[in-house]
């Protein structure tokens, strides 16, 4: 069930809320939990059922796991982290080790070609990450649905924002969780609408240009190549961040905060910058549970730089099973070595060129992490960098219809976004107009489109 | 209480004021929206528009679809249907009937079988169809990827993008905004689509002798789907007894010279397939056939390399209806 579908919006949504709500107050708090839990999995189980008996699985095991995990057991975490990555590695990337194992001469494998369960890569990172709290020492989960709604709550649990145990469970055992709270209310309709705008009406209109442009990498002039690759690192954003816009808005709706997940990254100034900005929870991820626990900048210059290029590898890998997400994690890597560096000389950009230096790299290696294969990344970037001339029966863009919307794209990088807009919401009468504005324009947008899947979902 | 609670409850109260207000102008938006669009009734959905009122502003496949729901079936007693070969034919020449052409660029066979399943659902007044068939109609080759022909794009009538387009296009058509790209009366009432000025080479012979080597020996090949939906329409029109002039449109004769035997194999295939009986509900023509080519030799009659001329749309006209009228 998509966050941008009508059966989510007029018929789930609604139904969760008005039990939560309405029965809430009545109930005791473990049946609110449960209510949401139970919801969760119908909501997981929608688009395939036998996701649900994964994730099952993982919610028990780690959960046994973790009572078993206690400081200086390290042997059990071990256990744990490798049970969590087996699985992760046998479903996303069984068939690319095979793929490599092919290039052996006389060997010739047959893919398996597992259906990748929806969500695997952060509900696995999120419980890695409860179990090395576990083992820290941090205080456990004693409810195993508790527990389950933790890993399985359904705004985040697709797509993150990725989240510590700490920062939810005491949000879920809040006594005051079914209240009413009118300012988290107004707060989490707005930045839904806004998440949901972001993603149906202005990533959507850059993902026909972007899908085309990569579809047809041969038939691109050096124009229509620079087009493509903008307008996929535009999509990409605007298709994340709305995701994470929308489910921080859910969570409000249920007096959830979640951590907030992108921070206008296409107005860093460098590339450290843009990674405190891109996709926060992930990077916080990595900091927390690989960077720091390989040493990260305390053992020597030379360490600290392997360390950010091993993160940032695994930070590739995790986002696809291919050589290509893995160049562009090295790319990533070598380029965050590079500015620890050069900020080491004390040498600073001015602003403009600094902005435009980063957003170009993130650009250029948003290729590699697009693209289907290496010819076709390449392809890309050799039009990109050299004139060559379009094929003269291809049009990268067929009308200009969607020119507002480009335009409203760009400018929306520059002004404040939408989980700022939703702090600054006041109830007047001018945030009144623009929610009413924004509903009318997604619902026009919802009653328009061939529903497109989130980027994200294939991570 | 704590100053601090009296804040919260006091901006609690805002909030809840300001959020009931919100859901219900989310409420009062969609249904002024909504009945705007219905009194508005472009495509003649609703019954509110006058006949002579609806006309097609642009997103054609969207505005034709949706008129076959209503303003077709009920005011028109025939139609015609085909690619756009077909769709600058004016039936304002067929004199004593009243037609509409609802044929689409770039249609395909299923579009044609969709565009008519609903026409005749919808339990009109259409007692005639005349169909344009020619290769590119049932060939698989770049067919379009959005058609619009599904029952679903009925909702879209109430609020979609593609309806603020058509809104948008018909500002820019009425008040004559930019006449060289979305002329005024580009769309007739009748549904036909005067764009011999957009689409005119000024070199026709010459540009219908380029087109000869363009031809390729596949686009004589009939997709399987769109053979079996050409059997599905002629039984769907038998069925409704709607009286049907099924045609081969003439192509400029250079080009049928250059490939006469796949031309020719072509027209005999498209309707073998056929297990319709061939009566006074259904006659067909080819005007490939030599008693024709006269027509096909004139380049006067075309404007391309393939769409007829005002004057090629009148004489065909004329030859269907004398030989819609020996089936009567």
């Amino acid at each position: 069930m998509l966050f941008n579908s009508f059966e989510f919006l007029l018929g789930f949504l609604p139904v969760t809320l008005f039990v939560f709500y309405f029965f809430g107050p009545k109930l005791k708090s473990p049946f609110t939990g449960l209510w949401l839990l139970l919801c969760s999995l119908f909501f997981y189980g929608w688009w395939n059922p036998a996701y649900l008996i994964l994730i099952f699985f993982s919610i028990a095991f780690n959960y046994l796991i973790s009572k078993r995990i206690f400081p200086g057991q390290k042997k059990t975490l071990v256990f744990g982290i490798s049970i969590n990555l087996l699985a992760l590695i046998f479903f996303k990337y069984t068939d690319f080790v095979i793929y490599n194992l092919n290039f052996i001469p006389d060997l010739s494998l047959g893919y398996l070609n597992l259906l990748l369960p929806l969500g695997i890569s952060f509900y696995t990172f999120q419980q890695i990450a409860y179990l090395v709290d576990s083992y820290k020492g941090t205080k456990k989960e004693k409810n195993l649905f508790s527990y389950g709604l933790f890993v399985s709550f359904f705004p985040q649990l697709i797509a993150g924002p990725i989240v510590h145990h700490t920062e939810m469970m005491g949000q879920f055992r809040n006594p005051r969780l079914t209240n009413l709270n009118y300012d988290h209310l107004s707060r989490g309709v707005f930045i839904f609408m806004m998440g949901l705008a972001k993603k149906i009406v202005i990533a959507d209109s850059f993902a026909k240009i972007a899908n085309k442009g990569y579809a047809n990498v041969t038939s691109l002039g050096s124009v229509e190549a620079w087009a493509s690759s903008l307008a996929y690192s535009l999509q990409l954003y605007f298709d994340f961040s709305g995701y994470s816009a929308m489910a921080i808005g859910l969570g409000l709706l249920f007096n959830i905060k979640l951590p907030q997940n992108f921070n206008s990254p296409y107005k860093s100034l460098s590339i450290k910058d843009f990674w405190r900005n891109w996709h926060m929870t992930l990077s916080r991820f990595l900091r927390d549970y690989v960077y720091i626990p390989l040493g990260g900048n305390q053992k020597g210059n030379f360490r600290t730089s392997l360390n950010l290029m091993a993160t940032f590898l695994l930070g590739g890998i995790w986002h696809g099973a291919g050589w290509t997400f893995m160049f562009w994690g090295f790319l990533h890597g070598i380029a965050l070595v590079i500015h620890r560096e050069w900020s080491k000389m004390g040498l600073v950009l001015p602003k403009i060129p600094a902005l435009l230096l980063t957003f170009l790299f993130v650009n250029i290696t948003w290729v590699f992490f697009r693209a289907d294969s290496w010819n076709s990344s390449l392809g890309m970037l050799y039009r990109m960098f050299s004139r060559v001339p379009g094929m003269e029966d291809f049009y990268l863009v067929s009308n200009y219809y969607d020119l507002p919307v480009w335009i409203a794209g760009v400018v929306l990088l520059f002004v404040p976004n939408a989980i700022e807009m939703g702090r600054r919401l006041k109830p007047s009468i001018t945030y009144l107009i623009l929610n009413v504005l924004l509903f009318l324009l997604n619902v026009i947008y919802l009653n328009s489109i061939v529903k497109n899947d989130f980027l994200y979902f294939d991570f | 209480m704590t100053f601090y609670t009296l804040i919260f409850k006091a901006m609690e109260k805002q909030f809840k004021k300001y959020l009931l207000i919100l859901l219900l102008s989310y409420v009062g938006a969609l249904l002024v929206f909504g009945f705007l669009n219905i009194f508005l009734d472009v495509f003649g959905l609703y019954g509110f528009r006058d006949k002579d009122k609806v006309r097609v502003y642009g997103e054609e496949r969207f505005s034709k679809y949706l008129m076959t729901f209503h303003h077709i079936p009920q005011h028109f007693d025939g139609m015609i249907l085909g690619p756009s070969l077909s769709a600058n034919l004016n039936p304002e020449s067929i004199s004593g009937k009243n037609y509409f052409n609802v044929s689409i660029m770039g249609a395909r066979m299923n579009n044609i079988l969709s565009l008519t399943t609903n026409v005749l659902e919808n339990n009109g007044t259409i007692k005639e169809a005349i169909v344009c068939i020619h290769p590119y109609v049932t060939t698989d080759i770049g067919a379009e990827e959005m058609d619009f022909m599904n029952p679903d794009t009925y909702w879209k009538a109430y609020g979609s993008v593609n309806l603020l387009r058509v809104y948008g296009l018909g500002l820019i058509r009425n008040f004559d905004l930019w006449p060289n790209k979305y002329p005024k009366n580009q769309y007739r009432t009748n549904g036909s689509n005067a764009f011999e000025a957009l689409f005119r080479v000024e070199d026709v012979a010459g540009r219908i002798a380029e087109e000869v080597n363009n031809v390729k020996v596949n686009e004589f090949e009939i997709g399987s789907n769109h053979r079996r939906d050409f059997k599905k329409l002629l039984t769907l029109l038998q069925s409704n007894n709607i009286q049907t002039f099924i045609y081969f449109h003439p192509v400029p004769y250079p080009i049928y010279q250059a490939h006469s035997d796949e031309m020719d194999q072509y027209w005999v295939d498209i309707l073998s397939g056929t297990d319709v009986k061939k009566g006074e509900l259904l006659s067909s023509y080819n005007f490939n056939s030599p008693e024709f080519s006269d027509f096909s030799k004139d380049v006067s009659n075309y404007i391309d390399h393939g769409h007829l001329s005002l004057k090629g749309q009148k004489i065909l006209i004329q030859e269907i209806m004398v030989k819609m009228d020996q089936m009567e």
